[in-house]
């Protein structure tokens, strides 16, 4: 077993999904990922982008897997990766025009980057998204009631939202009727629990609490609201005089559920798979007991031997975690990958220099965040299928995306020998072979094999133009399955 | 200022209450099966934002700024901002009775799309997904496709082919299907043989279903690009005495396309118009929004009867729900989905009907109520598609393609 020698010096520390596995019994997973494989997986996962050259050289020569982890988890990158995926979560994959006004997304994601720099305890994290009030910036934590709260309409989304994030539990259905599936889980308990979060007002530039709040009109007719006082999903109910946002955390924090959708949404990240119910208490028991920090339980994670075996194989074998994770970038990977390779910063930055600049543009699109944002609804809407839960769904690459990449008049105009990465590649180097394990670096993280490599020379030899050869091979690389997968 | 329609709260809850009784009359006039022509494909002409029945197709006199015209059929009324269409009315039918429980944008445009409310566990196909499924493909096009916004729905459960292929925007639609500046035919075919040979040993390495779709996207995306009908796309080929019949707007331009695209094998197209969501300045945004699908929805039913493609092909116009006969305190109307209007035309679906009629102040159904479902058995029998038929979700629970409702045999 070549792969346990390998992986020996990261298991010193009796890791709960090692354990886990381990007591599954006698089990022929996959070799370990190669080590440039596994650089862009991690790279991937925890900063959120394709990994550099540099990078990539000093790996191959250190292969300190267990270094790499924390180098990377202490980088600038995966707090902003981080925040942008809860900036994903927390608005339920989407925003409108009016949400620009009512929330403040610079000062939200500067937060959740705090959060993610300090490793702050998950649990004051918590606290602050359901329990703060205040000015939208000096307590940014709020921002996230500010996005589902309306005037006028009952704050169900904030509910849905609340309970699915930090509990785990979808309550839709219990909205209308009794849960079919839950037998204790009953429409009452619904709109108990929506009597948290019904004094909650959006005044001024803030969150505010307002007693006796009514919706009238007739969402709220249409809904069957029903004013229930504030109850817990499991029937507890708050303690006399205590502010009702401290007692929504602190009834929140006090369920199992609370470690365990933090765990499991993790894992589904990294992992790309349901976690075996088992393996879910232990690893939340684990990350309990050693302070609740979202980088312990990344590091417990990506050190695991199950996430760094190779992906390559059949379904069922990845199923039953005897292959490592294989999935489709999410849309903030995509989108930092899309924009490293077409070199889109320069073009981003641009972009946002001429919005400040501009007397008619509305202050709104002045925000970095809200560009930002615009980038990743498009990108969402690239990778996912239409009508896909992007928490639901593992398919991707849609034909949109697959035209866009292929053939965009604008996207094909950056597949010049004088644009971008692909100039830089070809400045730096003067051999073709150079040229072409330059690209495959910088593109897919790897070196070429060897007829890889002796198919891509002569393809540029045998070209007109040699220019024109290398981008065809940069075309290749983008388009290719590779490129797009997190493997 | 706020402009009300006489219309009490306990009237309104008396007449609703009314309506859902009738729904339980029994509705005895079930018509003779009497189709001489099978729909085979579609246009849908989608609404985005759910646009004012009475400033459409129910206007009631007095519930708004608005005058109702008299059209081609006799009796029947709609807007002012609609003169075009209210020439073509011998090809089109109302339904005035569409109702539903659903107030918001987003679960309601599902409902509309897929004929089932949005479930948390399981996700239905666009029922344009249903159709390519039932009907099959028909060439190097794709079987469905979307301009101008994204549909809330895919294909779910059933094959990836029969998912909408979608181009966002309404203005020059083609951008993404035409040859980019510097890439000929030839070099594209080239591309393509080279990605094909570099990631074929990484795509039998990797058992995916996530993967095999991309895959197959690609492969459609690639039979598009070198496809001879891509042409369709191009509207330029059209004359301008044509496109000028459309409006020459956007969205009129996209629906040329939308004929060309039907001329091109392509079953199902869905053409977005959006904007409709008038919480505020109603009356002004309706004209303008009238002002451009005036001219293209008449120019469009217009041109596929004159070119003997209207039996064959259903066109149906509609929106998410309807907004209220109460005008707000912005001049806006909000949402309402007690009784709004959809309109079809062809696919063996008879002109001049009118289905449904809603009280003086447009606040209830008087009679024969519509429900979604209905309007879905509706256009599923326009294609002889048995909307009992069952197929098993990704999670293996058995679903029908559509649950309850009737067609409104009334149309036929």
């Amino acid at each position: 077993m070549r792969w346990i020698f390998v992986l020996l010096p990261l298991v010193q520390d009796s890791n709960p999904v090692d354990l886990f596995f381990e007591a599954e019994g006698p089990r022929k997973p996959s070799g370990p990922a190669e080590d440039a494989v596994f650089l862009r997986r991690l790279t991937l996962d925890l900063a959120g982008r394709l990994p550099r050259e540099e990078e990539i050289r000093a790996f191959l020569k250190s292969r300190d897997r267990a270094k790499e982890v924390d180098r990377l988890l202490s980088s600038e990158d995966a707090a902003t990766y981080f925040a942008d995926l809860w900036m994903q979560w927390l608005f339920d994959y989407d925003f409108e025009i009016r949400d620009l006004y009512a929330v403040d997304f610079s000062a939200l994601h500067a937060w959740l980057k705090k959060q993610f720099q300090e490793d702050r305890p998950y649990g004051e994290f918590v606290r602050a998204l359901l329990a703060d009030r205040g000015n939208r910036k000096e307590r940014p934590a709020v921002n996230f009631a500010l996005k589902h709260v309306r005037r006028g309409e009952p704050p169900v989304k904030l509910a849905v939202m609340s309970a699915r994030l930090f509990l785990g539990r979808d309550i839709r259905c219990a909205q209308c009727h009794d849960d079919p599936f839950v037998e204790s889980f009953k429409q009452e308990h619904f709109w108990g629990y929506l009597g948290f979060f019904r004094p909650l007002a959006a005044s001024g530039y803030g969150l505010e609490e307002r007693e006796n709040q009514s919706y009238g009109g007739m969402i709220a007719d249409h809904m069957g609201e029903k004013r229930v006082a504030p109850r817990f999903l499991d029937g507890r109910l708050p303690e006399k005089d205590e502010r009702i946002g401290d007692a929504l955390a602190r009834l929140t924090l006090s369920t199992p559920e609370a470690s365990r959708a933090i765990v499991e949404r993790m894992w589904r990240l990294l992992m790309a798979r349901p976690i075996p119910p088992k393996l879910l208490a232990a690893l939340a028991e684990d990350w309990e007991k050693h302070g609740g920090r979202i980088r312990h339980l990344l590091r417990r994670i990506v050190r695991s031997r199950a996430y760094q075996l190779s992906s390559a194989g059949g379904g069922p074998a990845r199923e039953a975690y005897l292959a490592g994770p294989f999935k489709a970038m999410n849309l903030v990977q995509f989108m930092n990958s899309f924009s490293d390779a077409f070199d889109l910063h320069r073009w981003h930055d641009e972009m946002f220099r001429r919005a400040i600049k501009d007397p008619k543009a509305l202050e709104i699109f002045k925000d970095r965040e809200v560009m930002r944002l615009f980038f990743h609804k498009w990108s969402k809407d690239m990778v996912f299928p239409k009508g896909a839960d992007p928490e639901a769904t593992d398919s991707t690459g849609t034909v949109r995306l697959a035209l866009k990449l292929m053939n965009n008049d604008k996207i094909q105009s950056m597949v010049i020998s004088g644009w971008g990465t692909l100039s830089r590649v070809l400045s730096k180097k003067s051999r073709p072979a150079d040229r072409i394990e330059l690209l495959f670096l910088t593109l897919l993280g790897r070196l070429p094999q060897r007829p890889e490599l002796d198919r891509f020379v002569s393809h540029v030899e045998s070209a007109t133009f040699p220019e024109k050869g290398y981008e065809d091979v940069f075309w290749v690389l983008v388009n290719s399955a590779e490129f797009l997968f997190v493997h | 200022m706020s402009i009300e329609c006489g219309c009490g709260r306990r009237d309104f809850i008396r007449l609703t209450i009314g309506s859902s009784l009738a729904a339980f009359a029994p509705l005895s006039l079930a018509l003779q099966e009497t189709r001489t022509s099978r729909a085979t494909r579609m246009i849908l002409l989608w609404m985005a934002g759910a646009p004012s029945q009475l400033e459409t197709l129910d206007p009631k006199p007095g519930c708004g700024k608005f005058q109702a015209i008299d059209t081609e059929v006799s009796g029947v009324r709609i807007s002012e901002h609609l003169p075009k269409v209210a020439r073509r009315m011998k090809k089109i039918s109302l339904v005035r009775t569409v109702h539903s429980k659903d107030p918001n944008h987003d679960t309601a445009t599902y409902l509309l799309h897929t004929g089932y409310r949005k479930a948390p566990d399981t996700s239905h196909p666009h029922f344009a997904s249903v159709l390519a499924n039932e009907l099959g493909g028909r060439g190097d096009l794709p079987g469905c496709v979307v301009i101008g916004g994204s549909p809330p729905a895919g294909s779910s459960y059933l094959d990836s082919e029969s998912g909408p292929v979608v181009f966002d925007k309404l203005e020059n639609p083609a951008e993404d299907v035409k040859l980019a500046k510097g890439v000929s035919r030839e070099r594209l075919e080239k591309r393509w043989k080279l990605l094909r040979e570099f990631e074929s040993p990484f795509v039998r390495n990797h058992e995916s279903t996530a993967l095999q779709e991309r895959t197959r996207a690609y492969e459609r995306a690639y039979r598009v690009l070198t496809s001879k009908r891509v042409s369709a796309f191009d509207v330029a080929q059209e004359s301008d005495a044509v496109r000028a019949k459309y409006g020459r707007t956007p969205f009129g331009d996209a629906c040329v396309i939308a004929r060309r695209l039907l001329e091109a094998d392509v079953r199902f197209v869905e053409v977005m118009l959006a904007d409709w969501d008038t919480h505020t300045d109603n009356f002004n945004r309706h004209e303008k929004l009238l002002q451009t699908l005036d001219p293209a929805w008449s120019a469009l039913v217009g041109e596929l009867s004159d070119r003997r493609m209207l039996d064959e092909t259903l066109v149906l116009w509609m929106g998410e729900f309807g907004r209220t006969p109460t005008v707000n305190g912005s001049e806006g109307r909000d949402h309402f989905t007690r009784a709004w209007s959809v309109a079809l035309s062809g696919g063996g679906v008879a002109g001049a009907r009118v289905v449904g009629e809603t009280d003086e102040q447009g606040m209830a159904i008087r009679s024969r109520p519509v429900s979604v479902p209905d309007l879905f058995a509706t256009v599923y029998s326009c294609f002889g598609v048995d909307p009992r038929k069952e197929f098993t979700t990704q999670g293996g629970r058995p679903i029908k393609i559509l649950e309850g409702g009737e067609a409104v045999k009334e149309l036929f």
